[in-house]
């Protein structure tokens, strides 16, 4: 049974290069519903999983074992193994449970900070402009109460051209509308609760920009006008910023999220609903809630026999 | 009055690139001269309605130019705003990640790709 449990610890790490494709291949905004349940699902099995493997270490203190009516020690395997293994899943979960809480903390406050800094700003129908030379562009979610805002700097307001200005507030206010911000904050949560889901945090973020490319290149009417707005707003953005020192330029080299953006919108719509990554997502999703369900139920089984339910034959 | 294409949108968003716009203008600019600089048809009248819209709200300033009021948009006190935004977004070097911002840090090869892309692009 701890064989079983220990599965959905494993299982994540199949999840980024699926993350990727589907990102990649399928229809941006299924693709960010798919790769963000995914990996909540992933974070939950792990969580499940861990949480059961604290059990036996639970159970082996008298209190908490009288508190189950456990008459028995509970028997889940070699015993050393079962509480070495319980030990660990009770300081991962420790460490994650810390973690996770002082992540979201940080970004809550931060949200909250630069709310604080923009709320002298008048506000025109959610746009806040911020007076800086430097071009930058956000939405900067609602919260509860309030409505979300989209801040551009002059900087970038003046780095496009009118039509190019439009893409970029339809970009934004995708964003608001489709509530993106909850997507990455599960896909950020998720990636606390297990390192191989930090790695899907990216194709979530890809994904909620190319859906909100492709709502800005709908209302636009002209995927090439958006293709150069985000392409000439990433180009002014890099021109005014401060870049550390990188290598030199190797021909060929990976490109990051924009370029691919940029490509998406001239040469090819993903316009594919379905695709073998998406599905071997929803394979591996139910592979871990399978076999942390049969975990569970062995050991709970395992507990009905210390309670003296079964005999133990 | 005509019901041109992007009357039809909702004047929230409208007033959005009238300010857009404004700002994005480095001088102070006439009625007309917005309605110029508007990527969208719209009519005079409209133009005019939502400038006002605008000014009613103190988002905008206006002062008597040539012909009619000039317009420009109102600033907050020296920058204090974009310093306070700065130090809260560059507080760490990934910044925070629930952000979606617009375009993220790009790599000298991604720079070299996009001017590929935008130069060749549309063909």
């Amino acid at each position: 049974m701890i064989a079983l449990l220990l599965v959905p610890l494993i299982l994540p790490w199949a999840l980024p290069p699926l993350a990727r494709h589907t990102a990649e291949r399928v229809r941006p905004d299924i693709a960010l519903w798919a790769v963000t349940a995914a990996s909540a699902a992933l974070a939950f099995g792990v969580v499940a999983s861990l949480g059961v493997l604290v059990l036996p270490l639970a159970l082996e203190i008298p209190p908490l074992a009288a508190l189950v009516d456990l008459i028995q020690p509970l028997q889940a395997g070699p015993e050393s193994l079962v509480l070495g293994i319980s030990a660990l899943a009770a300081g991962l979960v420790a460490v994650t449970a810390v973690a996770a809480t002082r992540r979201m903390v940080t970004e809550m406050r931060r949200l909250r900070a630069i709310h604080g800094s923009l709320a002298a700003l008048p506000d025109a129908g959610g746009l806040c402009v911020v007076d800086d030379p430097c071009p930058d562009a956000y939405a900067l979610p609602g919260g509860l109460r309030g409505r979300g805002r989209i801040v551009v700097t002059t900087g970038m307001l003046r780095a496009l051209d009118g039509a190019e200005r439009e893409v970029l507030l339809a970009h934004e206010r995708a964003h608001l509308a489709g509530r993106h911000h909850l997507f990455l904050a599960t896909a950020l949560l998720a990636g606390q609760c297990h390192p191989a889901l930090a790695a899907v945090v990216h194709p979530v973020s890809f994904a909620a920009e190319r859906a909100a490319d492709e709502v800005a290149a709908r209302t636009a009417g002209n995927r090439t006008l958006a293709a150069h707005a985000v392409g000439r707003a990433a180009l002014a953005a890099a021109r005014k910023r401060v870049t550390p020192a990188r290598p030199a330029v190797i021909p060929g080299a990976v490109t990051g999220p924009v370029p691919a953006r940029v490509r998406a919108l001239l040469f090819n719509a993903p316009t594919r609903r379905i695709a073998p990554a998406l599905l071997a997502m929803h394979l591996l999703c139910a592979a871990a809630a399978a076999s942390s369900l049969a975990g569970a139920t062995l050991l709970h089984q395992g507990v009905e026999v210390a309670q003296g339910e079964h005999a133990s034959d | 009055m005509a019901e041109i294409d992007g009357e039809r949108r909702s004047a929230g968003e409208l007033e959005t690139s009238v300010l857009a716009a404004l700002w994005a203008a480095a001088r102070p600019q006439s009625a007309a001269q917005i309605r110029e600089a508007m990527p969208q048809p719209l009519a005079r009248t409209t133009v005019a309605t939502l400038l006002a819209r605008l000014h009613q709200k103190g988002v905008i300033g206006r002062r008597p130019g040539e012909r009619g009021f000039v317009y420009f948009p109102m600033d907050d006190a020296h920058g204090l705003t974009a310093r306070r935004m700065h130090r809260e977004l560059d507080q760490d070097s990934d910044h925070s990640r629930v952000l979606a911002r617009f375009v993220k840090g790009l790599s000298p090869a991604d720079e070299t790709e996009l001017r590929r892309l935008l130069e060749g692009g549309g063909q």
